[in-house]
């Protein structure tokens, strides 16, 4: 006797692996902040441990990512869009992987961040990080949404996440756009190849709140169907 | 042709008794499983709880608020008095049709085709009278009335169910205190799900134990008994503290779980229904060869269903689902990781509803069927993460499979046993 029944139609819901990818993002920010505070006074070694936290991290998150897409075929009919749900996945699953790019080009080159520069750079970072765990804890928030019934209030809560969201993400820009500035001046003084990866690590550090706030607006589509 | 009941009566006698038992445990491993594993998989009942539920209430279905369904099955199908010159062709058809059924289940759970014990009867009964006998003796227009009924009873129990979770949405969840909310309101559901039942049993079930209420005195009792449950619940629900805790396996917090105790009475009201609509699938046709046997031959108009029958219903569903069903629950209610009992039982309620409904206007649906409904209903609220629309797929399918083949399998069984016995 098989085990199939009528019951057979409550379906595994995506939405438990939905948080443990959210988890495992937010777990690859943080390893990536620890990464670069080591790799900012050069401290290899325990930048190569952080370094090694992160490819693990980002080889759970994408296990995950093809569970969900595995076990989310059209025939299923879900509380939520599955293209919402998925293009989340997609865009969530871009935290673990730039912070797996960034670690690698800086731990390859042993590049060093300038003295002049290392403040501003920690706060751009910090900032970028912030944003990162903001669209985790909203996501997060998504499945008290659900099981409140997809209330006004809840949603209403949401939408003040991504607001904030938003606010870190413009923070960020800013920073960013200062910290350009900052080396620009200063730029001549390095080798040319260095001073293109550092915009390249600026940039793909930056990039970390925008996937950030992309996730947040999936989010309140996600919600609002 | 009365010599062939006269001569063979005993021996035709203990046949029905076997195949209707052999139907009703059919029944039990397969259909009681799915009807109760609502509960199991939200963590409303453990698996013992609900079995105990299931004989309790089964049993109580079947036997005050069984009777219109029963015969519709014995004589509402085919027009008896076409054949009264040869009741023994209704006694090997309705032989026919019960070994058709339960082998057809047994094939179907095997393979684990989500198949209705209702069809699989209907589709029989239809089959060997057509074939066997003649296309004049099936009832048409009630047939046409029951096959109606099978897609009105899922639209209906989804509606209802929609409505439900949706009043839930509205008066409890979304509410600043939705755990007060929920010990205010969820009595009101307790007193639906009593009314309901207590209604249909009072109108339609009573007469045959030999109480007889007129409508008025049905509304009268039915809100009595309703009330009473309410206050019942009201009172289990005063123990509940807003704090998280486990329950059977899974952490709930105080809203769930004070729907979890309302699911408790759902799910009684739900074993109830099925067992008021889906026993007769198996002591129907078995009704019908005692009465022709016992009568000498005589197709009987009116008669009482003697209880020893309903007790070869009830102790075969009992001991199918000790047997079978009990495993059915065990892996496929705890493989439902999503349904909490805000959910589950909007959807039982609505499709014991509907069940019970359908009972008292003596029409034979499919629980299951009816339960998949209403499970779909709620999913349109949004109330339920992922719903598997494979599996509805297969189970139209298996709805459309199983008429032909029911029908196929008791023609084939109909002939052989009229051979064997002229």
């Amino acid at each position: 006797m098989t085990n199939e029944s009528i019951l057979g139609i409550f379906a595994k819901s995506p939405f438990v692996s939905l948080q443990k990818h959210m988890d495992i993002g937010k777990q690859a920010a943080i390893a990536l902040q620890n990464f670069l505070t080591s790799a900012g006074v050069s401290d290899w070694s325990k930048a190569k441990q952080y370094r090694q936290e992160i490819i693990d991290l980002e080889h759970a998150a994408d296990d995950i990512k093809n569970q969900i897409r595995t076990h989310l075929p059209k025939s299923l009919f879900m509380s939520v869009s599955r293209e919402d749900l998925l293009d989340l996945v997609y865009t969530m699953d871009g935290i673990p992987n730039t912070a797996k790019d960034i670690s690698g080009i800086m731990i390859g080159r042993q590049m060093e961040i300038p003295n002049q520069i290392a403040e501003q750079f920690s706060a751009f970072v910090k900032a970028a990080i912030k944003a990162a765990k903001q669209a985790s804890a909203a996501i997060e928030k998504v499945d008290e949404v659900r099981r409140g019934g997809f209330s006004s209030s809840d949603a209403d809560l949401l939408q003040d996440l991504v607001a904030e969201l938003e606010l870190l993400e413009h923070e960020n820009d800013d920073l960013e756009a200062a910290l350009r500035n900052d080396f620009f001046e200063i730029e001549k003084d390095f080798p040319a190849v260095d001073v293109m990866f550092l915009y390249d690590i600026f940039n793909r550090i930056g990039s970390l709140a925008d996937i950030s706030q992309t996730a947040g607006h999936i989010l309140i589509r996600l919600v609002s169907k | 042709m009365f010599e062939v009941i006269a001569e063979h009566g005993q021996l035709l006698l203990i046949l029905g008794c076997i195949f209707g038992f052999f139907m009703a445990w059919g029944i039990g491993a397969n259909d009681v499983a799915n009807a109760m594993g609502t509960s199991v998989g939200a963590r409303a009942l453990t698996v013992a709880q609900a079995i105990m539920v299931a004989c309790i209430f089964e049993f109580a279905g079947a036997y005050l608020a069984g009777g219109e369904v029963t015969s519709t099955i014995r004589k509402g199908i085919i027009d008896a008095t076409v054949i009264s010159e040869t009741p023994e062709l209704l006694v090997f058809g309705m032989l026919a049709s019960l070994l058709a059924a339960g082998i057809w289940l047994l094939i179907a759970s095997y393979f684990g085709w989500p198949v209705s014990t209702t069809h699989s009867i209907v589709g029989a009964i239809v089959g060997f009278a057509a074939v066997g006998i003649g296309v004049d003796v099936v009832q048409w227009p009630k047939v046409a009335s029951i096959v109606a009924s099978w897609i009105v009873s899922p639209v209906m129990a989804g509606t209802i169910a929609f409505l439900l979770f949706t009043s839930v949405r509205k008066l409890i969840l979304q509410k600043e205190d939705p755990f007060m909310s929920a010990k205010r309101y969820v009595p009101f559901y307790m007193f639906l799900a009593g009314f309901v039942v207590a209604m249909v049993t009072f109108l339609k079930g009573l007469k045959h134990v030999g109480l007889d209420f007129t409508a008025m005195e049905s509304v009268a009792w039915a809100l009595v008994f309703a009330l009473i449950i309410a206050l019942l619940g009201t009172l289990l629900l005063q123990r509940i503290e807003n704090t998280i805790k486990e329950k059977n396996g899974a952490m709930f917090d105080g809203v769930e779980r004070v729907f979890a105790i309302l699911m408790v009475f759902t799910a009684c009201a739900m074993a109830f229904a099925h067992g008021s609509n889906d026993v007769a699938n198996a002591i129907g046709p078995l009704a019908a060869i005692v009465s022709v046997v016992q009568s000498g031959g005589e197709i009987a108009a009116k008669s009482i269903l003697p209880p020893w029958i309903l007790l070869i219903g009830a102790s075969g569903i009992v001991i199918g689902l000790a047997m079978l069903g009990f495993r059915v629950m065990m892996t496929v209610g705890r493989a439902i990781t999503e349904l909490t009992p805000s959910r589950g039982f909007a959807a039982e309620l609505a499709a014991a509803g509907t069940v019970v409904i359908a009972s008292g206007t003596g029409l034979p649906i499919s629980t299951t069927h009816t339960l998949v409904g209403a499970v779909l209903g709620v999913g349109l609220a949004r109330g339920i993460g992922a719903i598997n629309l494979s599996v509805v797929g297969k189970i139209i399918l298996s709805w459309i499979v199983t008429l032909p083949v029911g029908a196929g399998l008791s023609i084939i069984f109909f002939f052989a046993l009229k051979r064997f016995f002229t």
